[in-house]
């Protein structure tokens, strides 16, 4: 194995995950989603493959050509991007549960193309920044537009870090609080951009970089990590207040509770730390 | 379009789509931008023809969009001049900013000084020093004295 696959690997979550949440249909969007989160699956058994292995390999990826012009179009790519990566699979158990899932994946999407109701043009990237039934003024548009890229980012780094802590942690109090910690920022990041997929601003994060999250102090990164949850509470709450809109300010009301469970979620993993030193 | 409007979509395509966003592994020179206060910084990669023009240039940062952006925008300015107008450009770039809120002007500082450092260990590596790059600390900082 080498480390190209867990990139191509990594790009191909990103291609689907933020093909799905350019969407419009609700349907076809869950489809995609769990698509994705199945390929994010196999990056972490693939990332835990190549530590027993030795190998090393990071985050580092190309830009993402997920921007399609309606659906069948994104379908196509993601088929294409599909077939690609099954020529630099291995022979093991682990591919071949790859291979069989993304068979699925193709069958499906091809069922999907053969019937026309299934298209619709994709308006995800049109920079329009209004979304629909909501009437927001400038000011909320513009604080709505800079949170969510901000957030975003966050969220998809939160992800990669503590997807990245737990293929070296050998503690099962860390990696319970690590992987629940991923299924936040999931459900965070999947918000945040069917968000900025309404408002025509859908794109994929930056590259992370490498010293984010190849760190040697853990206890330093969760310090770190408690202030940043800290200051996302004071943003949220900025946010719901700047945003002024009953349903949006009660969402960001809501994620900014769940912030104060992370930040006790990382508070447990810090005082873990001290005791086992 | 009003030109607010407009300057307004040209910064949320830099937002959506940054340029030269990345590393590069045979540069002419490398420099970091670097806040003294907390982790944030640009790291800036130049590649230099022997004419000294930029040929290529990547940035990668750890702080916020702005910064991103900042860096999208300069680079994208000065891929495929000369230095000395890159140089003037950056200048340009900070001096635009005097008047600009404290978070903005540190997030264009860490890309200008970047940028410099880049320059430093050009001319370090061409004197036949060994040195894989050079770190210049800016000196205005996002975080107001309150929140220290």
């Amino acid at each position: 194995m080498n480390s190209n696959l867990f990139q191509k690997k990594h790009e191909l979550w990103l291609k689907i995950l933020f093909g799905s949440f350019s969407v419009k249909d609700e349907a076809l969007y869950d489809t995609l989603y769990d698509f994705a989160m199945i390929e994010y699956r196999h990056l972490v058994w693939l990332g835990d493959e190549l530590v027993i292995e030795k190998s090393a390999f990071d985050y580092d990826k190309n830009s993402i050509d997920f921007q399609a012009k309606d659906n069948f179009e994104l379908f196509t790519l993601i088929i294409e991007a599909l077939n690609e990566i099954q020529s630099i699979y291995h022979d093991s158990v682990m591919f071949a549960r790859f291979s069989s899932d993304e068979a699925y994946f193709i069958e499906k999407l091809t069922f999907l193309l053969s019937d026309s109701t299934n298209n619709a043009p994709i308006t995800a990237f049109d920079k329009s920044r209004k979304m629909e039934g909501y009437a927001l003024d400038q000011t909320q548009t513009d604080a709505l537009t800079l949170f969510l890229f901000e957030e975003s980012y966050k969220e998809y780094e939160l992800i990669l870090v503590y997807t990245y802590s737990n293929f070296y942690n050998d503690s099962k109090l860390l990696a319970s609080i690590f992987g629940d910690l991923i299924h936040e920022s999931h459900f965070h990041l999947k918000s945040f951009a069917r968000m900025m997929s309404k408002m025509g601003l859908l794109s994929v994060p930056r590259t992370i970089m490498k010293q984010v999250y190849q760190f040697d102090d853990l206890e330093q990164f969760l310090r770190d990590g408690i202030k940043e949850e800290e200051a996302a509470k004071e943003e949220c709450l900025k946010l719901a207040a700047e945003v002024n809109h009953e349903e949006l300010s009660a969402f960001f009301n809501f994620i900014n509770f769940q912030e104060n469970y992370h930040i006790a979620l990382m508070e447990k993993a810090l005082v873990y730390l001290r005791e086992n030193r | 379009m009003s030109d607010r409007e407009a300057l307004k979509d040209e910064y949320i395509d830099h937002m959506m789509n940054p340029r030269n966003y990345g590393s590069m592994e045979n540069y002419s020179g490398k420099g970091i931008g670097k806040n003294p206060n907390n982790n944030e910084l640009v790291e800036l990669y130049l590649l230099l023809d022997k004419d000294e023009m930029i040929e290529d240039i990547k940035f990668q940062a750890i702080g916020c969009m702005s910064t991103a952006v900042t860096g999208s925008i300069f680079t994208d300015i000065v891929k495929g001049e000369s230095l000395a107008e890159a140089e003037d450009v950056a200048d340009e770039f900070l001096k635009k900013l005097a008047f600009a809120p404290k978070e903005e002007r540190a997030c264009a500082e860490m890309v200008a000084k970047a940028f410099m450092a880049a320059q430093l260990n050009h001319s370090n590596r061409m004197k036949g020093k060994d040195e894989s790059e050079y770190t210049l600390h800016i000196t205005e900082d996002c975080v107001v004295p309150d929140e220290l």
